[in-house]
């Protein structure tokens, strides 16, 4: 599956994602997990739509989704 | 000064005048210190692309404060749309700093996009606190366009130049129907302290605080400046004398009769 997350095309295989860690199949939440962040700080848009945290652990990623995955640092 | 001198915006009393920011600590576990000494109650925050394991800025930041996100990064208008959307929707309130910047050797930010983004922005229901030059024109547009405040820049971002604009920013404090904060710039106490006895419901403090050796003493001398120069700006400042030539000659403070000879 291809992703494009943060301004970068990547390749993701959803196959890898074992239905015992990620009953919901390739979510939000696993790919935050495959990327080492924190779920608590991460805001995630998604094809220009903010997903709520809330729903983080079961949306499932679809091909060509275009995500941006910030969160809140120091500023004036 | 008067009881509950109070600054109001976007319906909610501030009993501080000074806001301050989360950029450039040398350690963010300073900042909960530096928020009780500033006894400042409004902070800024920026929204960046995660990397990595980082946490980012919000745990260092006690909940009594009311986070003040910018729109830093954005070039135009709409990407300053998008970035308050994303602030608000991740729970940071309707609160925004609009800053609009092309610009990357001065980072003066573009008044035509600020207004614009203003307005877009405003008529969602946010609380809308542009960044701007010192500029009539650029304030009167954010203020019809339904800013809460605007915030003209003393010198550039980050300068630490102290009031540089200060003839405009005081046109723009006898204008604005809407309060003046008066943001970027300000590098010492005594320059908060001024822009406060000239009028300025507010100053925003950043890299002051945060740049300084001991950040939480310096937030300590930047509350009793803002709270100074509030305290004189109520009181109303005596005339100042001048000659022609600038020089004035002096008034005695002492009565001129009856002296002992």
């Amino acid at each position: 599956m291809k992703l494009t997350v943060n301004g970068k095309s990547e390749h993701y295989a959803p196959e890898d994602y074992s239905a015992e860690e990620y009953p919901h199949g390739f979510t939000v939440l696993a790919l935050l997990k495959t990327r080492n962040i924190n779920p608590a700080v991460a805001i995630v848009e998604i094809n220009r739509e903010i997903l709520p945290a809330e729903k983080f652990a079961t949306h499932q990623l679809r091909e060509a989704d275009v995500l941006e995955i910030l969160f809140f640092v120091g500023g004036g | 000064m008067t009881m509950n001198d109070e600054l109001i915006l976007g319906g909610t009393a501030l009993s501080s005048r000074l806001f301050i920011g989360t950029g450039k600590y040398s350690d963010d576990a300073l900042i909960p210190a530096v928020c009780e000494a500033s006894a400042s109650q409004v902070i800024t925050v920026a929204m960046r692309r995660v990397e990595g394991t980082n946490e980012g800025i919000v745990g260092h930041i006690p909940s009594s404060m009311r986070l003040l996100p910018n729109t830093s990064g954005a070039r135009t208008a709409e990407e300053a749309v998008r970035l308050a959307r994303i602030a608000k929707a991740a729970g940071c309130g309707n609160w925004i700093k609009i800053e609009v910047i092309s610009d990357s050797r001065y980072l003066l930010p573009d008044g035509y996009e600020t207004a614009k983004a203003t307005e877009m922005l405003a008529k969602e229901g946010f609380v809308v606190l542009p960044y701007i030059n010192a500029d009539l024109y650029v304030a009167r547009a954010c203020q019809n366009a339904g800013a809460a405040a605007v915030m003209p820049l003393g010198a550039p971002i980050g300068t630490n130049r102290g009031l540089r604009t200060k003839e405009m920013l005081g046109i723009l404090i006898e204008e604005m129907e809407v309060p003046v904060v008066v943001d970027a710039g300000i590098g010492v106490p005594s320059q908060a302290c001024e822009a406060m006895e000239m009028g300025a419901a507010a100053c925003l403090v950043n890299t002051a605080i945060a740049s300084a050796n001991d950040p939480v003493r310096m937030a300590r001398a930047f509350r009793q400046a803002v709270e100074a120069g509030r305290a004189a700006y109520l009181a109303g400042a005596g005339v100042m004398q001048t000659g022609q030539t600038g020089v004035a000659t002096a008034v005695a403070s002492s009565p001129l009769t009856g002296f002992l000879r």
